[in-house]
């Protein structure tokens, strides 16, 4: 068996360039249309309960009478709730309660001044300094007023977020 | 007179394939970058922006949006039919709360929970003919616009809890961390 060799400099071989640039120049059209600089975009994933709520004890029962419960918690174990008021949808004052025990302890931990600019600050701090003494110190609740902006809510989430709370929970509006 | 190089066997033909190189770099880069859109999302809709999301995880498939956003009609004259823009209109006036999801029309508070139990329903049916559990593992993403009043926001939570979804993510912004005030 012989094997052909390579070796001869044949005629250069002239790939045909036009016709894949004008394929190429197409797709480039093509994705630069639908190029769509998408925001940065993140989730935050909420903690429920992994069973139904103690109302219903099978799945069937809760959906038959699925109907809103006004004092359902979405998240029962936290001892501390954040409470955010509002007179004009952004934060007027935030108030931390913390339900260890039997005590219900209403501490002010902002500036009740509107719209200080270290509201948040003051609250990551206190929000820290109760989670040491917290029973858990994974969870928490936020309770905010109906009209508070969805904005101003995240805000807060942020700093239960950055003060080392994992689980955040809601709480229905007052009222 | 002659004019150029004698011989005319010259190449005049430009090189092209610096070009298709580039040419090829750039749809390389645009094809990686390609985020078709996703016709549950709505894109008129401002979120808050947050330091506490995390960055998306394609690999969930059974993803369930609601879209929640003040009604401005300006961003579904050009999208929705005459008729079906006239029934919406009826029923919304300008910045009230609509929610919106893939294929139903901008529907109200009160009409989600309907809407949630039957995509419930058609979950749970699924799952009984795949895995024979009746467990449904359905996330439910809740894209808020950042005026959305706290109240409604809470409202489809609880709608959703009580049909008996168990998973529950918010979309925001992410906000590089400047570790500082907000």
């Amino acid at each position: 068996v012989t094997t052909r060799r390579k070796t001869e400099a044949g005629p250069e071989p002239n790939l045909p360039v036009t016709p894949m640039l004008d394929m190429a120049f197409q797709l480039l059209a093509f994705f630069v249309m639908t190029y769509h600089p998408s925001s940065f975009e993140g989730q935050m994933e909420l903690s429920l309960p992994s069973e139904p709520v103690a109302q219903a004890q099978k799945p069937d029962e809760m959906q038959q009478d699925a109907k809103p419960d006004k004092d359902e918690k979405l998240e029962p174990q936290a001892s501390l709730t954040v409470f955010a008021r509002t007179n004009n949808g952004l934060i007027s004052d935030v108030v931390l309660q913390d339900t260890a025990g039997s005590q219900q302890a209403d501490v002010p931990a902002t500036n009740p001044e509107r719209r200080d600019p270290r509201q948040m600050d003051k609250l990551r701090d206190e929000l820290k300094k109760r989670r040491e003494n917290a029973e858990n110190k994974d969870n928490i609740k936020i309770q905010a007023d109906s009209k508070l902006k969805w904005k101003e809510v995240m805000k807060v989430i942020d700093v239960c977020k950055s003060a080392g709370f994992k689980n955040i929970s809601f709480v229905p509006p007052p009222g | 007179m002659s004019h150029g190089p004698a011989g005319g066997s010259a190449h005049t033909e430009p090189n092209l394939t610096p070009l298709l190189d580039v040419v090829l770099q750039l749809l390389m880069f645009f094809m990686m970058c390609v985020n078709f859109v996703n016709e549950q999302i709505n894109e008129d809709i401002k979120l808050p922006s947050s330091q506490a999301v995390k960055p998306l995880d394609k690999s969930d498939t059974d993803v369930l949006f609601i879209n929640v956003k003040p009604f401005l009609l300006k961003d579904f004259q050009d999208r929705l039919p005459s008729d079906v823009l006239a029934r919406v209109q009826g029923k919304f006036s300008e910045g009230d709360e609509c929610i919106l999801v893939s294929g139903k029309e901008p529907m109200r508070r009160n009409e989600l929970l309907y809407w949630l139990r039957q995509e419930y329903e058609d979950a749970q049916k699924l799952a009984r003919e795949h895995n024979g559990s009746d467990k449904v593992n359905t996330l439910i993403v809740i894209r808020a616009h950042e005026d959305s009043d706290y109240g409604q926001v809470f409202e489809i939570f609880q709608k959703c809890k009580n049909v008996g979804y168990r998973r529950l993510a918010l979309r925001a912004l992410s906000q590089i961390n400047k570790g500082g005030s907000t």
